[in-house]
């Protein structure tokens, strides 16, 4: 005897798998990421730099900063754009209100990008206002606060008696580099220190993988959402659970879907460890002999750690995907169009964009009372706890607890979510009330 | 009128049972504060077709429904073959529902395929069957084509298949004529009674009499979720008594226009159908014809047709009969 759930996933796995969607994202994915990664790192570095002249005013009270600060200015990259300076500062001597309010018309304008005002009092304890039309741009606003910092700092050491050049040279700063220690593996166990490029390596791969999962989870949530409400809209619903029982469809979907996604990731992790280990030879194609030592290194790290994270991913992401996917069925089981799945979907997007938003801030604070409590509440699980795993981990028995908590929180949403959708893929006409639904899961 | 249809029915009830392959006793059905279906029992003879008529709203589907166990009836029982387990013998039932669909953006042989798997077929079994259907209902060049290319005649043939695919035992059929063209109401007419002929019980639900006519040999008449009438057709009819006459006549009905017992009159010129008070009324009628000097050529007792009971039946329940389509 054939086994009907085997027949669901079948379905559920071979049109998706051979849809042209899919085929697309095995390739667009990659390049997208690549490319979003690349983007966000030279948008990074990339400085707010302009080919045109920007004016700037400056009310210098003091009367002693200003030509300092244009000699300054003038040296400073920063306001240079292919060795030209576009940035040319004037002095202005306005002092009453109707002048600066003259002033700011003009930076309205555009005539002035912006005016700065030094305070008379700047030696003792007055602050430079800055006035622009953007006050986004921090470089410049640093690089002018740098500035006077230094044309005020050097008057107090003179006036204090000071030698300028000795006092440089005492006050500087001194070198600061951080590496994390993590445990070390197998036999030698113990602590073992990574340095800033490995851990960067690491991270970057984790973040990559978080926001894979973020992804696959609400695409294909969406996509499984999508086919309860088509086979429901066709009525195919009825013809198929009288030959099986619903929870078997739901459940057969869920594994079809989620199979799509893990072949996914399966070929790229096939293609990526392949890339990873021919690096050399393929290289040697395009004639590049020899790799920087960073490279090298990132690699190294990725080839070291990767196996470890990509187990932590499979498992996150099938507990998330299935936990998910779930409700999302339901929804689309609830809903007799897609207008109104997607109205009734978007609170339990909320459900995994907030771990989303959070991890960017608990990130930083991985081992604090409150990303630890946030990363145990299982609809979080799969990216908060996940984000813990890559950046600092976790002691095991915290891991296995939180994989047994969303084991059983899958089991508990498929099954009142079961029962709701056992009923709703037959009903028709308005969409049941939470009072209705309760009514449904006793049925 | 109506008592002597389900007398009749009872008495054979007891030599029949041992045939009967599906069996509804006193079942129930509430939806909220809605009687969906009210003590609602009748049996189906093994090799019979079997008709189950009302008007929208009787309580066909949900009945249905609880036979093919997608909804739990709230009391009574329905047993197949002797047992009360139905779920155990789905797959030997086949269910084409009310309303038609199909997934639109696969294959017709990948629909086929996969609603045979769900049905326990194998791969191998399900793609020789496919073939000969696609073949019989003329669709084999559509195999490969995606249902969305498909007119809706054709979808509703690939539906058909998909419901006897798997040759059950059992086929119940929700409407299976609405929609329908002509051509095609027959194509379907000649199937169900070929699938009968190979074995298959079939029970399906209309609202239009003709077919019932045609095809059935048994039918269970339900209105506002009860039953009204129950039996073999003919004893149906039979119960109902025959108060139409056919007449051809020469010259003018006008001397009997106004006769006591003639309830109504369909007038053609030379031919007339009339309907009579009662069935007993055939007597004194044919003679006030003879008395009153119409020329009379032929003189024919009608059996009521089923369109008459069905509108007669649910009127005299308090309901109103949308004239069927």
């Amino acid at each position: 005897m054939p086994n009907k759930i085997v027949a669901v996933i079948k379905r559920e796995y071979m049109t998706r798998v051979k849809s042209k969607g899919f085929i697309a994202s095995l390739f667009l994915m990659p390049i997208l990421m690549c490319g979003l990664v690349l983007l966000s790192s030279f948008l990074a570095i990339m400085e707010d730099k302009t080919e045109e002249i920007r004016k700037l005013a400056v009310i210098d009270e003091t009367g002693e900063i200003f030509e300092q600060m244009r000699a300054a200015v003038a040296k400073h990259p920063t306001f240079q754009h292919k060795g030209e300076l576009v940035y040319q500062l004037h002095e202005e001597t306005t002092t009453t209100a109707d002048e600066k309010t003259a002033l700011q018309e003009r930076v309205r304008t555009k005539e002035l990008y912006a005016y700065l005002e030094i305070p008379k009092d700047v030696f003792a304890s007055g602050k430079v206002l800055f006035y622009a039309r953007t006050v986004t741009n921090s470089n410049v606003q640093n690089t002018f606060r740098r500035i006077i910092s230094d044309i005020v700092r050097d008057k107090r050491f003179a006036e204090s008696g000071y030698s300028q050049r000795e006092v440089r040279q005492l006050m500087r700063s001194v070198g600061f580099n951080a590496y994390a220690v993590k445990s070390g593996k197998g036999k030698e166990g113990g602590a073992k220190v990574e340095s800033a490029i490995e851990t960067g390596a690491r991270l970057g791969l984790g973040y990559l993988l978080v926001f894979v999962l973020y992804l696959f989870v609400i695409i294909y949530a969406n996509s499984i959402m999508r086919s309860v409400l088509e086979e429901k809209t066709t009525r195919i619903v009825e013809v198929i659970i009288s030959s099986i029982k619903p929870y078997q469809l739901l459940l057969g979907k869920l594994i079809g879907v989620c199979s799509v996604c893990l072949t996914m990731f399966a070929i790229w992790v096939i293609f990526g460890v392949l890339l990873v280990m021919n690096i050399k030879p393929l290289l040697g194609i395009f004639g590049i002999d020899s790799l920087p030592i960073q490279f090298i290194q990132v690699i190294g790290t990725i080839k070291a750690s990767g196996t470890e994270i990509l187990t932590y991913f499979f498992v996150y992401f099938i507990m998330g995907f299935f936990m998910y996917s779930t409700l999302y069925a339901v929804v689309g089981a609830i809903c007799g169009s897609e207008e109104e799945a997607q109205q009734t979907g978007g609170p339990l997007t909320m459900l995994i964009i907030i771990p989303f938003i959070l991890m960017f801030q608990l990130f930083r604070i991985p081992d604090s009372t409150l990303s630890v409590l946030l990363s145990h509440i299982p609809f979080f699980s799969p990216i908060l706890m996940f984000m813990r795993i890559n950046v600092l981990m976790p002691p095991l028995w915290e891991i296995l607890l939180n994989i047994l908590l969303m084991c059983a929180t899958v089991l508990l949403v498929m099954l009142i979510s079961g029962k709701i959708y056992r009923v709703g893929i037959l009903m028709y006409g308005k969409r049941p009330t939470l009072a209705q639904l309760w009514q449904w899961m006793r049925y | 009128m109506e008592n002597t249809a389900r007398v009749g029915t009872l008495s054979r009830s007891f030599e029949i049972k041992k045939m009967n392959l599906l069996q509804l006793e006193n079942v129930h059905k509430r939806f909220g504060d809605f009687t969906a279906v009210s003590d609602i029992s009748f049996s189906i003879e093994k090799g019979s077709i079997y008709g189950l008529l009302g008007p929208n709203g009787a309580g066909k589907t949900t009945t249905l429904r609880m036979i093919m166990d997608i909804i739990a009836p709230d009391a009574g029982s329905i047993t197949f073959s002797g047992n009360r387990q139905v779920q155990d013998f789905l797959d030997q039932i086949g269910y084409l529902p009310e309303e038609r669909g199909l997934y639109r953006k696969m294959k017709v042989r990948d629909v086929i395929l996969f609603i045979a798997e769900l049905k326990g077929l194998y791969k191998q079994q399900a793609l020789s069957e496919i073939e000969q259907w696609l073949e019989k209902m003329q669709l084999s060049e559509w195999e490969n084509k995606r249902i969305d290319e498909l007119s809706k005649g054709m979808a509703q043939k690939i539906q058909f298949i998909t419901t006897v695919i798997h040759k059950p035992e059992l086929i119940i059929l929700d409407e299976p004529f609405s929609g329908l063209d002509p051509i095609n109401m027959t194509l379907l007419k000649d199937l169900m009674l070929e699938l009968r002929e190979d074995g298959s019980t079939i029970i399906f639900s209309t609202h239009v009499m003709e077919q019932v006519e045609k095809l059935c040999d048994h039918i269970c008449l339900i209105h506002q979720g009860k039953v009204l009438l129950e039996g073999e057709l003919r004893a149906v009819k039979r119960g109902f008594g025959k108060n139409s006459v056919e007449i051809e006549y020469i010259g003018s009905l006008e001397p009997i226009r106004n006769s006591a017992c003639i309830q109504g009159i369909n007038d053609f010129g030379q031919y007339a159908e009339i309907k009579l008070k009662t069935p007993e009324d055939y007597r004194p009628f044919l003679q006030e014809l003879v008395e009153k000097g119409v020329d009379v050529t032929r003189f024919e007792l009608m059996e009521p047709t089923l369109h008459e009971i069905f509108v007669q039946s649910v009127e005299a329940h308090g309901g109103v009969v949308q004239d069927a389509e």
